[in-house]
């Protein structure tokens, strides 16, 4: 579990990260989402006691970081923004070392090295420096080696950048299985698309403060209000006589439909979808309007920017 | 638990990295293997040509000096791994994944040092072996076995020195480049270091070099202490651009050694007033207080000059018992002595001169203190001390009493000028401990800045007033006193 509250750090007059607080329960990812600088990085390495906290308080995996960092950065497994590899290093020395590094015995090391390896579809590589690897192996070798050492929780940096779309999937798919296995996870991204598809939890941080968390659904209805719904017609919409059920109010009408919003549509629909009926409407589709990860994104930003978050 | 096996872990991989890269290889070979040839054929002229005007002894001496010579170059080349341990690291972005592994910070420091000190100590040594078998090949004499032990335990020493140096400064600095830049700021002191060694060498009592051993291997542990203290995952990764500061520096400083001004308004009625109210204030508060914090040192340094002091008194008045002057020796000392009491000023000799030489002399203990964490500022303390001994011991060679010499020749002035060497010297041990000493969160700079102004405080308050007063006593009363109590022993009225 990953818990932080009010956590704070300044350098020098520069405000880097101010009063965050995240819960990261067992089995959920987080994907922490802003402009570069916004404070990202800061957070990530307060969280493995590699920076202190000027205020506030975090626990990863059960440890203090201030109090107890050898025991938090073990429980750790850390994708910095850059790789990190040591270019004169084989990927199979690599692991070995950071193995030894997280103290763990030859044979469990070797194991885990090599079922990385496969997983990664470095196997045939394993042998050569990683210098000459591409970038996508590059950034596949350092998650294998965040994940060497089997950590409760993870603080990935941009999993998949550089990568092809197929291993930028097997590693989504790592992703959601290690989520699967109880592990928290905090992934810290531009790609809006990656953090829709693997977080349960997101966080906009921006000038170091976190704007909106919560679920993508919290994060809708936070931003962009309740849900808007489009009904189409194969003839026109009528609005003589309608009755709008209570929290639905109309947006748009137009000769092949109508588009509404609605705060609770499991009451509403049934209701607008009755009075269509009576009306002989011929119905040819009443689907929810898209609201992606990047309008909430973009409309977060913008508000923050104007000062009204 | 210790766990010594993780930080060989890091030296360990940094080894093998270093192995693989041929910029590291090449000029490390190239230096073992024809630098030696290139001192063996020096030697050969050298012992040559001296051989010609009989004076082997030169010789003899010249070649443990180029053992250190073959051992230092190699060392000052490797000293990029050593210089680029962090800094390297953080610019290629590998330090992150190591920082946030359990590894602790003594881990990651000796794993860097020792990987840093192997492979130049290797290269060194494996150059000294082909220098000295040159020489056996060459048929030229071999060094004497402990001078050749002398040269390289001093290696060693010398080696640790510039590796821990380098690492300090590759935990401070952002960049390569700039680390590189600083590099001179250690070959060069040590290449000085080694200039003084040569000396100690031509000068050459066999035993001599062993100070120069301890000298640097307290600078060394006291280097890797510092950096140590002062390594803090934080600031790798915190800092990002090195700037300049020096407003900040000055505030800092100047914040520490005046302190909170006194509050002056209703008591002081010009400025003058305000300007006496506000220098005692400064001494009550910031003088006294610097004392205290510097206390436990002046109590070191006062016992270690006493300590000199009667060493050498005791081993020149061992060594010298039963000797006595030919009388025109012991005739000729006296005479000097008495012009020197008779004469107001002798040999034209100022209380401006006394004053400046004394002053220049803090100074210099100063400097070469401040650039050691206060060792060689202490060494030169102790030979003024031991100077003191000696004399004293030597005066009985004149028939003169050591203690009536001391009473009325020394302490008058000396009430003065004793204490405020003692003061400057101490400073240097404060400043030096507290380098090495975890001081709150202050950097190596801040902390630099703030001993720098406790020990201005007690130098500008207390040791040049009392060197002042010093000098005009012993230009104008000390001789006086000397010579009412030693008249009659030199047959000189009073």
């Amino acid at each position: 579990m990953i818990e932080c509250e009010d956590l704070t750090k300044h350098f020098n007059h520069f405000k880097a990260v101010e009063g965050v607080s995240l819960l990261v329960r067992p089995g959920e990812v987080l994907a922490l989402l802003g402009q570069n600088g916004a404070g990202k990085t800061t957070t990530v390495r307060m969280l493995t006691s590699m920076l202190s906290p000027t205020r506030g308080w975090a626990t990863v995996a059960g440890y203090d970081v201030v109090r107890h960092p050898a025991e938090v950065r073990a429980s750790v497994g850390v994708l910095t923004e850059m790789h990190g590899l040591y270019g004169r290093m084989t990927a199979h020395e690599y692991l070995d070392f950071f193995g030894q590094v997280y103290d763990l015995d030859p044979a469990r090391r070797k194991r885990r090295a090599t079922q990385l390896l496969e997983y990664f579809g470095l196997a045939e590589a394993a042998g050569r420096r990683s210098g000459e690897y591409s970038k996508g192996m590059r950034q596949k070798l350092a998650l294998a080696r965040a994940l060497i050492h089997e950590p409760p929780v993870l603080l990935l940096d941009e999993p998949t950048s550089a990568m092809d779309p197929e291993s930028a999937q097997l590693v989504r798919h790592e992703i959601a299985r290690l989520r699967s296995s109880q592990r928290s996870i905090i992934i810290c991204t531009h790609n809006l698309v990656e953090a829709e598809m693997l977080a349960d939890k997101i966080a906009i941080i921006y000038h170091g403060r976190i704007l909106v968390s919560g679920s993508l659904e919290d994060l809708r209805r936070t931003l962009l209000g309740p849900a808007e719904y489009e009904v189409c017609l194969s003839g026109g919409w009528q609005a003589d006589g309608w009755q709008w059920p209570a929290g639905a109010r109309l947006l748009e009408a137009g000769e092949q439909g109508f588009s509404y919003q609605v705060e609770n549509p499991r009451v509403a629909n049934p209701l607008i979808l009755q009075q269509l009926h009576q009306r002989n409407a011929q119905v040819v589709a009443l689907q929810e309007k898209p609201r992606s990860l990047e309008m909430i994104y973009l409309k977060a930003m913008t508000q923050a920017a104007a000062g009204a978050l | 638990m210790k766990r010594f096996d993780l930080a060989w872990l890091v030296a360990k991989r940094e080894l093998v990295d270093q192995m693989r890269d041929w910029r590291i290889l090449l000029p490390m070979i190239i230096l073992t293997l024809f630098f030696p040839y290139l001192m063996n054929v020096a030697a050969r002229f050298t012992v040559d040509y001296v051989n010609q005007f009989g004076a082997a002894l030169i010789a003899e001496r010249l070649l443990p000096f180029l053992i250190l010579i073959v051992g230092f170059f190699p060392v000052t080349v490797s000293l990029v791994v050593a210089l680029e341990a962090f800094v390297g690291e953080k610019e290629r972005g590998t330090i992150e994944p190591l920082l946030s592994s359990p590894l602790k910070d003594w881990h990651l420091y000796i794993g860097k040092l020792l990987a840093g000190t192997i492979v130049p100590m290797t290269v060194s040594y494996i150059g000294i072996a082909i220098y000295m078998a040159g020489l056996w090949w060459q048929q030229i004499k071999l060094p004497a076995l402990n001078f050749v032990l002398q040269t390289l335990v001093l290696t060693l020493a010398q080696t640790v020195l510039m590796v821990s140096a380098a690492i300090v400064i590759s935990t401070q600095s952002t960049s390569v480049r700039a680390a590189n830049l600083l590099a001179s700021f250690i070959v060069i002191p040590v290449a000085l270091l080694i200039q003084g060694e040569s000396a100690m060498m031509f000068w050459g009592t066999s035993e001599i070099l062993w100070v120069a051993v301890l000298g640097v291997s307290i600078m060394s542990a006291l280097l890797i202490r510092l950096g140590l203290v002062h390594f803090k995952r934080e600031n790798l990764l915190g800092r990002e651009i090195d700037m300049l500061n020096l407003g900040w520096a000055w505030g800092v400083f100047w914040r520490q050694f005046t302190g909170p001004a006194a509050d002056v308004s209703r008591d002081a009625q010009s400025r003058l007033g305000a300007f006496l109210i506000n220098l005692a204030h400064w001494y009550r508060r910031e003088v006294l207080g610097a004392l205290r914090q510097m206390m436990p040192a002046i109590v070191l340094t006062f016992l270690i000059g006493l300590g000199a002091a009667a060493a050498t008194y005791l081993y020149v008045d061992w060594s010298l018992p039963s000797t006595r002057l030919p009388a025109e020796v012991l005739r000729d000392a006296i005479t000097a002595i008495r012009a020197f009491l008779i004469d107001d000023s002798p040999g034209g000799v100022s209380s401006a001169t006394i004053f400046w030489h004394n002053l220049r002399a803090e100074l210099l203990i100063m400097a070469v203190g401040l650039f050691s964490f206060g060792v060689l500022g202490l060494l030169l303390y102790i030979g003024n001390f031991g100077f003191i001994g000696g004399v004293l011991a030597a005066t009985k060679l004149l028939g003169l009493s050591p203690a009536i010499v001391f009473l009325a020749g020394i302490l008058p002035h000396g009430l003065f000028e004793l204490p405020s060497v003692i003061l400057s010297s101490a400073g240097m041990l404060y400043i030096g401990v507290r380098l090495v000493t975890p001081f709150e969160d202050k950097s190596i700079g801040e902390t630099l800045l703030i001993t720098l102004a406790d020990f201005l405080k007690v130098f500008l308050g207390l040791c040049v007033p009392l060197l002042l007063v010093a000098s005009l006593v012993e230009i104008n009363l000390t001789p006086r006193i000397l010579l009412a109590f030693l008249g009659q022993t030199l047959q000189i009225q009073p």
